[in-house]
């Protein structure tokens, strides 16, 4: 396990199964890591993939271990380089949780695929928060960014990953998102069938699996949203949605 | 010299090599290579297994 990501290519796997989209389909994977994914993307479905990735150690691993694969230095939440309609399918997993502002992600996305193109997120997730918490959520994200210190810009890395985690949104806390904004945010872009399902034994086998591996949760990305400052749980969950024609 | 621990299955009198073996726990299920006996499958946990990182997953599902 090289990077976090619970399910290995499980959850992937379902996600083809809904997009049913034709060999030779093309794909961009926001937060690619070192490509893994594309890579299995591409040997497995015959999708022609290009992935956005903002750390550079990452990127040169993937490089070296798939050479033939599109692999770019980008934030997903600039993707002006890409016409409008690009690609047949956008996917994110385990990333869009570090975004920035996932909702410019998310509205990028929306540009950049095709009429009838797929959308594909997986990420951690509260599990079950009360009505009450959803509210002060709402409220503490007005206020939160005008308190960021970080200013975001191209700079962004993985010095700053931490900070974005935890900046304030409606839509997500401590790292974790929150289904049902999300979902409003979604459809405020104007995406449709969205669909979404809990994948949380999947996070659960990857922290057991880790702790036996390498003794702990130390340095996964995880560690912190497995154990928030709020009382909720945190679980894992995927998500697809459709561009309308 | 350093001397190599073997271990033997004293069924079948064979090595025991590392193969994944699935774990299950509250209903969870998770994998890691442990010693197994390649021709009847037993498994042999180390103590310091048993105590040390299986222990740590049984705290982290139970908090779950």
């Amino acid at each position: 396990m090289s990077e976090f990501k619970p399910g290995e290519f499980r959850i992937t796997k379902k996600a083809m199964e809904k997009w049913q989209l034709p060999e030779g389909s093309k794909v961009l994977d926001m937060g690619c890591g070192r490509g893994d994914t594309l890579n299995h993307l591409k040997e497995n479905f015959g999708f022609i993939g290009t992935g956005l990735e903002l750390s550079l150690k990452m990127i040169e691993e993937g490089k070296s271990l798939y050479p033939e694969l599109e692999l770019k230095y980008g934030d997903m939440e600039f993707l002006e380089e890409y016409p409008s309609h690009t690609f047949d399918g956008v996917l994110s997993e385990c990333a869009m949780s570090v975004a920035g502002i996932p909702e410019e992600a998310l509205h990028e996305a929306y540009c950049v695929l095709k009429k009838g193109g797929k959308l594909f997120i997986s990420d951690l997730y509260i599990k079950n928060p009360t009505v009450e918490f959803i509210m002060e959520q709402a409220q503490r994200a007005k206020e939160s960014i005008d308190n960021m210190k970080h200013s975001h810009d191209d700079s962004c890395g993985d010095s700053c990953e931490e900070e974005h985690r935890n900046r304030v949104f409606e839509y997500r806390a401590d790292g974790r998102f929150i289904i049902k904004p999300l979902i409003r945010v979604l459809e405020e872009i104007g995406f449709e069938d969205i669909s979404w399902e809990d994948c949380t034994d999947e996070l659960d086998r990857y922290v057991a699996e880790k702790i036996m591996k390498d003794g702990s949760l130390d340095g996964c990305r995880c560690e912190g949203a497995l154990n928030p400052s709020d009382s909720f749980r945190t679980g894992y969950f995927m998500l697809t949605a459709t561009k309308p024609q | 010299m350093e001397s190599v621990k073997i271990m033997i299955c004293e069924k079948c009198q064979v090595e025991l090599v590392p193969m994944e073996t699935t774990f299950r726990y509250l209903e969870r299920s998770f994998r890691h290579p442990v010693p197994r006996c390649p021709c009847c499958g037993q498994v042999y946990i180390p103590e310091e297994l048993a105590r040390g990182q299986i222990r740590k997953v049984e705290a982290a599902l139970e908090e779950k």
